[in-house]
């Protein structure tokens, strides 16, 4: 099976060219020096542009904790200099040592005053506009007074690199490649390699012409629970006439059966199924409307939760088969843009295009969607259990229902700590809910970018003919800029749930699971609000605000 | 850096693109010395100072050798090469499990012996590049080939990127002379290492990768599983580790070839063996020739006797065994090839012209040959030795020990891969690949590629041998 290196004239070992050896040799070691130097910096070009975007450090500086103060208990503070904008950065990944050993880190200054021995938390706090307060708050391992043990104490934090450095480092990285390449393609041209060029150009016009052929003919992934959910909707898609899409809180609150049952009531027909799923944002949700609208017609509604878009992908999501699923070319289209608009330094905008560059390139390369094509086939044929939601659930799965039948060990331990989270912290809930009534509750525009999208979801409803209703759950924050679509006409239905004292039962302990979600019973509860105001009846959301059923007089024409 | 990640494709067009414009001998031997450490220090860049010292022990030695002439001094540099060669995998790679067998011996015994607390980090490639230079010293020590005079040389052999984590083992005396002179493009045949390396990709990204999930599954609770899913776990384990391994050798092949070097065959499609004799004739050829030549030839080989014969026979597979791994399993599986290739002889001797070379004779003496590789490959693969019995006891149906499955669809793909495996064994088909017209070939190349991305595991898996 090996191939026969050699030509068969047994040409082995070639004898030594006399143009190759008496080529003028400075321009062959300058590219050898050139191409190696090309390789150091790319080594180096992740670490670089990720201290850059401020994610992981690459250079620290050492400072003396100069005239430490007592903070309470065990506790004493030590002042820094004041980080602008990196806040958060600094104080990260700011570290405090004792003797050049490194104290242990806590949570909170709470911890070191009651734990002192050798512990440490480093405060950002804001101070005047644009600039944080920061400070370290430590105790020395033995709880003795660090202004009289003689010992150093230092912090070790990231330094900033001066932008005049950060742009002269990109241009030579640019620079040192472009070089290398030029000596490159003139040596392969006098190698005779150059002509290899046009078979290995053809190959990759080939190989993407496939790709693309594909892209749309092939099933998605039912790796994930998404994917399951397809699978199961694909099964029932032609009596399907509703579709919920968003977040986990439209999977865990709008159950499908409770929305039927309520159109029923009232003579009318629905037929739904909840596609939700966790983490949800605006461009997935245009991905999935697109597909499902051109792959059925029976769809008749669409309810929608249209979280907003983040500058980068989730790190845990990332190499997920979910999030490269819709990272085709739309959502590049839509995502550079909104990127560049963000306003963010400009590693941290590099970085991010870079992201959604490398997800459309997984995307566009179909890496293991055959597979996910034979799973499916598979699944069909040997008609195997469900892995994470049973067909007649229709896509929802109240958290309640998920904690009383968890999948491993680590869903429970998970499931119960979101629980304890809220239930344990009862004051703190309180707090947010207090905080939540006395912001304003109405509008505000925020993101251009994201009407844009709003619009685009509402225009390819009109295309369909499908009703758009967008959905606000009974969060523990406003989402100012939804409501300013409302508002402002560029959305034509929102039904708003977040209104702790128009809802004061959803925003219960009682009626909740966690800081974010409800419980079973106040789920479908809202589940059966949504459905009578979509028919128009009084439980729905209250008239006044924009909702669902009603349209927004800014919305009239 | 594994050859079926993104990154080693960037690297490797990267190295390939600056050789070749390039225009002259030693510095792209400079060039290809500094890539093969970069990708090295891409796994763990510490240890590239055990390849130096390597590199650099067998160096001297070898112009030592070189200038002497006396026996015993020859022989104390032979000695010396050895000991620091042995001694670095010896260290790294059996420490541990001569420690704790001693521990367990011990314990046997009545005695309580402390365990060694040393966490040792295996190297990776450490039992393929210091069988290289290994070969290196007794090559020139028994005047086989003349010392490398250029350490340059010498360190490329060693540290050779295509080859240098998971073989194949290569042997001076075929890799040093092909670095002598400098490489043309129009003498390297493009199309068949391109092919080849496909072919490797798909083995090990498509089937192995693929295969891997269910099979350590079940090899993790045997005792789960019923004895149907045994017989697929153990086919597919067989499957996964020949195309795991075959599959790097092939692309390390392949990527070698395109540099202009050549590796030489590492298998030539070792299940369709009729005989454990033939099967080591197919399976991790570099391996079994350098063990025949290095260890079983001068224990004696086949010609101190029929019983000398077969203890050498049986040092040899014990050593091989340990070679892969410091466990006694892989002891236990050399000590399988050795009594069936021990058996393999007696039976040969006895038979003598007696079996007529029939069809069936051959069917037969695959599936049976075939049928001990499997037993051989539980042990290899089973985490301990209970559970490598309660697995090879459910492999030979004599229980089914619990209600898990494995997905009865398995079989599609072992009957598939059984029949493209036969069929590959009938002809040469990436040289086949150099006959198309070239944008034929391009094209046609193109579109294989989006194909075989279809089914390419997402979840890379660590290639098996980078272990050993």
């Amino acid at each position: 099976m090996t191939p026969t290196l050699e030509p068969p004239r047994g040409e082995t070992i070639s004898p030594v060219p006399a143009s190759a050896e008496t080529a003028p040799w400075p321009r062959g070691w300058l590219l050898l020096i050139l191409a190696l130097l090309s390789v150091a910096a790319w080594a180096a070009a992740p670490a670089i542009l990720r201290h850059l975007a401020h994610e992981e450090p690459l250079l620290h500086e050492t400072v003396r904790l100069e005239d430490p103060s007592p903070a309470g208990a065990r506790a004493y503070r030590a002042d820094l200099e004041p980080s602008p904008q990196t806040d958060r950065w600094a104080s990260g990944w700011t570290r405090v040592l004792e003797d050049g050993r490194e104290l242990e880190r806590v949570p909170s200054g709470r911890e070191v005053r009651e734990r002192g021995a050798g512990t440490y938390t480093v405060v950002s706090r804001p101070g005047a506009p644009g600039v944080s307060e920061l400070f370290v708050l430590f105790g020395s391992s033995d709880d003795s007074d660090p202004r009289t043990n003689g010992r150093r104490y230092r912090v070790v934090r990231p330094r900033e690199l001066a932008p005049a450095l950060a742009k002269a480092l990109v241009v030579l990285f640019l620079g040192l490649n472009l070089a290398t390449l030029v000596l490159i393609t003139l040596g392969l041209k006098r190698h005779d390699v150059l002509p290899a060029a046009g078979p290995i150009a053809l190959s990759v016009v080939a190989g993407v012409a496939v790709l693309a052929l594909l892209e749309r003919r092939l099933p998605e992934s039912t790796g994930d629970l998404l994917g399951e959910k397809l699978r199961q909707y694909a099964r029932v898609a032609g009596e399907i006439d509703t579709i919920f899409l968003g977040s986990s809180r439209v999977y865990r609150h709008l159950d499908p059966a409770t929305f039927d049952a309520t159109f029923a009531e009232y003579g009318r027909r629905a037929s739904s199924f909840n596609l939700g799923v966790p983490d949800m944002r605006i461009l997935e949700t245009l991905h999935l409307a697109e597909r499902l609208l051109e792959g059925s017609s029976a769809i008749e509604r669409l309810i929608v939760e249209a979280e907003a878009e983040p500058l980068f992908i989730r790190e845990e999501n990332r190499e997920t088969q979910r999030v490269r699923r819709w990272h085709g070319i739309g959502t590049l289209r839509r995502a550079i843009p909104a990127i560049l608009d963000a306003g963010a330094p400009w590693p941290e905008t590099a970085l991010a295009v870079l992201d959604r560059l490398a997800l459309f390139a997984w995307r566009a390369s179909q890496i293991g969607r055959g597979l996910d094509g034979i799973d499916a086939l598979l699944d069909e044929v040997g008609d195997r259990p469900a892995r994470w939601i049973e067909p007649e659930n229709r896509g929802f799965l109240s958290l309640d229902a998920d904690r009383r039948a968890p999948r491993t060990e680590s869903d429970r331990e998970g499931l119960e700590r979101r629980w304890r989270e809220l239930h344990e912290e009862v004051a703190d809930w309180r707090r947010t809910v207090a905080r939540l009534r006395r912001s304003s509750p109405e509008g505000e525009l925020r993101d251009p970018y994201e009407l844009e999208r709003f619009a685009e979801l509402e225009r390819l409803a009109a295309r369909h003919d499908v009703e758009l209703v967008f959905v606000l759950s009974p969060r523990p924050e406003r989402r100012p800029n939804l409501v300013h679509a409302a508002e402002a006409g560029i959305i034509d239905r929102l039904a708003r749930f977040d209104d702790p004292d128009r809802y004061p039962e959803f925003y219960a302990l009682d009626g909740r699971y966690d800081r974010h979600h409800l419980d079973e019973e106040a789920a479908k509860e809202m589940t059966r609000r949504l459905a009578l105001a979509l028919l128009g009846e009084r439980d729905g959301p209250r008239p006044e605000s924009p909702g669902a059923g009603q349209r927004p007089a800014a919305a009239r024409p | 850096m594994i050859f079926t990640e993104l990154r080693f494709l960037a690297f490797f067009v990267a190295a390939l693109a600056a050789y070749w414009a390039l225009p002259a001998n030693r510095p792209r031997k400079v060039w290809l010395l500094l890539m093969s450490y970069v990708f090295y220090a891409a796994w763990d860049w510490r240890f590239l100072s055990l390849i130096w010292i390597s590199t650099l022990v067998d160096y001297l030695v070898g112009i030592a050798l070189g200038r002497t002439e006396r026996a015993g001094r020859r022989r104390a540099l032979l000695i010396a090469s050895l000991t620091v060669n042995l001694g670095m995998l010896g260290f790294f790679k059996y420490f541990g499990f001569f420690v704790d067998s001693a521990a367990g011996l011990g314990a046997l015994l009545g005695f309580t012996l402390h365990r060694s607390t040393l966490e040792i980090v295996l190297p990776v490639g450490i039992s393929f590049y210091t069988f290289q230079t290994l070969s290196y010293s007794i090559d020139v020590y028994r005047r086989k080939i003349e010392p490398a005079r250029n350490l340059l040389d010498l360190a490329l052999f060693v540290g050779f990127f295509p080859q240098l984590v998971a073989g194949p083992i290569v042997r001076a005396a075929d890799f040093l002379p092909q670095l002598a002179r400098i490489r043309r493009w129009t003498a390297v045949r493009a199309a068949p290492h391109l092919t080849l390396f496909l072919l490797g990709f798909v083995k090990k990204a498509c089937i192995s990768d693929n295969v891997a999930p269910s099979v350590d599954a079940y090899f993790a609770t045997p005792q789960a599983y019923d004895a149907a899913s045994a017989w697929i776990a153990v086919l597919l384990y067989a499957i996964q580790i020949y195309c795991d391994f075959s599959g790097y050798s092939d692309m390390a092949i392949a990527s070698a070839g395109l540099l202009g070097y050549d590796l030489g065959p590492n298998f030539r499609h070792p299940y369709v063996a009729a005989s454990p004799r033939e099967f080591w004739q197919r399976w991790h050829i570099s391996l079994s020739t350098w063990l025949r030549d290095y260890l079983y030839i001068p224990l004696g080989g086949s010609r101190r006797g029929e019983l000398a014969t077969h203890r050498n026979l049986m040092i040899t597979m014990l050593l091989g065994g340990l070679w892969h791994g410091a466990a006694w399993n892989f002891v236990l599986w050399g000590a399988i090839h050795g009594v069936a290739l021990s058996a393999h002889r007696v039976w040969g001797r006895w038979r003598g012209e007696r079996v007529r070379r029939t069809a069936l004779a051959v069917a037969a003496g695959v599936a049976l040959t075939q049928a001990w590789v499997c037993l051989g490959w539980i042990f290899f693969r089973a985490h301990d030795l209970e559970r490598a019995w309660v697995t090879v006891r459910s492999w030979l149906l004599l229980e089914s020990p619990g209600r898990t499955t494995l997905d009865p669809w398995w079989w599609l793909l072992i009957v598939a891969f059984a029949m493209a495996h036969a069929l590959g064994a009938r002809g040469e088909w990436t040289a086949a690949a150099a006959r198309w017209p070239r944008w034929a070939f391009a094209a046609g190349y193109g579109v294989a590629v989006a194909i075989v991305l279809l089914f390419v595991q997402v979840d890379v898996q660590p290639f098996i041998y980078f272990q050993f």
